[in-house]
């Protein structure tokens, strides 16, 4: 995985990258050197994962509506 | 005695009434009773009737087709009319320019009315939903600023799933631009690329949440291309927004927690997907660990003595075949050895002597020019049978030919 993809993944990509691996492992038909690169790169979704849960903070933007940008001061 | 027409007495009453200020406005209430809609014109001919008396009405088509409801007979209504006379018939008769279904149900009549006409139009239809994304990076809300909903989503969402960006979109939730104002919200984040839009209010009248069953708001719901939850006011208020939408959450709260996953629960997730690597990882090591304790136990490992015996047999095998193989070569040698001997015994010159010729050797070797002897030389005369001595008395030259 090089940089650039670690910085682009999305958490969703993460799992289910990981999940991908852990069924494949699971299969067991693979090659001592290929598992323990695929185990490699698992625990490092694990860390990506568990840091993307841990360090979120939620962003907060707005939107005016295209015609009406004076609407949100006369509400309720 | 004065005596008019009876032509003359209905323009004279019919000028009498539509005089009168009073009649030119009125709202009466009643019952409809002998509904006719006329086919080709589309104008409504009915009574209004009460338990004292009725009147005829009339409802010109181009008012008729704006009515937000199906009129029937037996359905209370309140009409707004001016008074004329029908001067044909000597009638009098109001002119309906608006009709409201009357007294308690009313709006839910009308509701249900425009359920029914927006249902045709497939806009409720189960097949058209969208799922919700299981992971929404951008979550779109259409709220107003103030309200307790835009507070409530937002904790929910900072609480359960922090790993996505709120935009929100305010809108007026009340009031008669509601509807218009939440709809451009609506258009407004649908094109901002979100993964999922919350439409949003607190509790409510069912007056205040009325603007939510607005025809052209429901219509915007369901154009939407972004997954949109409703959550308009409480878990008993349905709004015609929440069937439009592809999910309905009870509350606020509730909608943010349908579009979020739960945070805990995929550090739960991801915990189990690392117990499950580190299991597989650790049963790879253990199988491989049975691959090399089953070649460790194999004969040829555990006595390697036993190998080498065989191997020691193996190259007695072929030394022997070696063996074999270099005698037969020396006897097919000697064989063609004997065979040339034979050929060579024939063209030996010894043979030449048993047909009477003789050899003559000086000291071993053989004589073969007469010029190289000499008077009185010793040599040996060899025939076949043996050799006798003689001496040169002659020499070369000095016989004549």
């Amino acid at each position: 995985m090089s940089k650039q993809d670690k910085n682009n993944l999305t958490f969703e990509q993460a799992m289910s990258r990981l999940e991908a691996i852990v069924a494949e492992l699971d299969g067991g038909s693979l090659p001592l050197d290929a598992s323990l690169a695929l185990f490699s790169e698992g625990a490092e979704l694990v860390r990506f994962c568990n840091q993307s849960l841990e360090k979120a903070k939620l962003k907060l933007d707005e939107l005016f509506p295209d015609t009406a940008r004076m609407d949100s001061s006369l509400d309720e | 005695m004065l005596t008019i027409t009876v032509s003359q007495l209905n323009r004279y009453v019919k000028a009498v009434l539509e005089e009168d200020p009073r009649l030119r406005e009125v709202y009466v209430r009643g019952e409809i009773a002998g509904l006719v809609r006329h086919r080709t014109s589309g104008h409504y001919y009915f009574k209004l009737a009460d338990e004292g008396g009725s009147v005829k009405a009339v409802m010109f088509s181009r008012y008729a087709q704006v009515l937000e409801f199906e009129p029937a007979d037996g359905m209370a209504v309140l009409a707004r009319a001016s008074v004329g006379v029908y001067e044909r018939e000597g009638a009098y008769q109001l002119y309906v320019t608006e009709m409201l279904p009357d007294g308690a149900g009313a709006l839910a009549v009308a509701l249900a009315q425009r359920k029914e006409r927006l249902a045709a139009l497939g806009v409720f239809d189960p097949a058209n939903k969208k799922p919700l994304p299981p992971f929404p990076r951008k979550i779109g809300v259409v709220t107003s600023k103030s309200g307790a909903a835009l507070h409530d989503i937002r904790t929910v969402i900072e609480r359960r799933w922090p790993l996505c960006t709120l935009v929100l979109c305010s809108a007026q939730v009340q009031g008669k631009d509601a509807p218009a104002s939440l709809k451009r919200a609506l258009e407004t984040l649908d094109k901002a690329g979100c993964d999922v839009l919350l439409l949003a209010r607190g509790g409510g009248s069912a007056e205040e949440l009325w603007c939510f069953n607005d025809e052209e708001l429901v219509l915007a719901v369901h154009r939407c291309r972004t997954p949109v939850i409703s959550a308009v006011g409480h878990e008993i208020d349905y709004t015609l927004c929440d069937y439009a939408a592809d999910a309905r959450a009870p509350t606020p709260s509730a909608a943010a927690e349908m579009a979020v996953p739960d945070r805990q629960e995929m550090f739960r997730r991801v915990r189990e997907l690392e117990g499950k690597l580190q299991k597989s990882a650790e049963s790879q090591i253990a199988l491989r660990r049975q691959m090399v304790a089953r070649l460790a136990s194999h004969p040829a490992l555990r006595s390697p003595r036993g190998v080498v015996e065989r191997y020691k047999e193996k190259v007695d095998i072929c030394h022997k075949a070696l063996y074999n193989s270099k005698r037969i070569f020396i006897q097919r040698l000697e064989h063609q050895l004997a065979k040339e001997a034979g050929l060579l015994d024939s063209l030996s010159p010894l043979r030449v002597l048993d047909r009477g010729y003789c050899m003559v050797l000086q000291k071993d070797v053989p004589v073969t020019r007469a010029s190289s002897l000499q008077v009185g030389d010793e040599v040996e005369l060899r025939f076949s049978d043996g050799s006798a001595k003689a001496a040169v008395t002659q020499a070369a030259g000095e016989v004549s030919g």
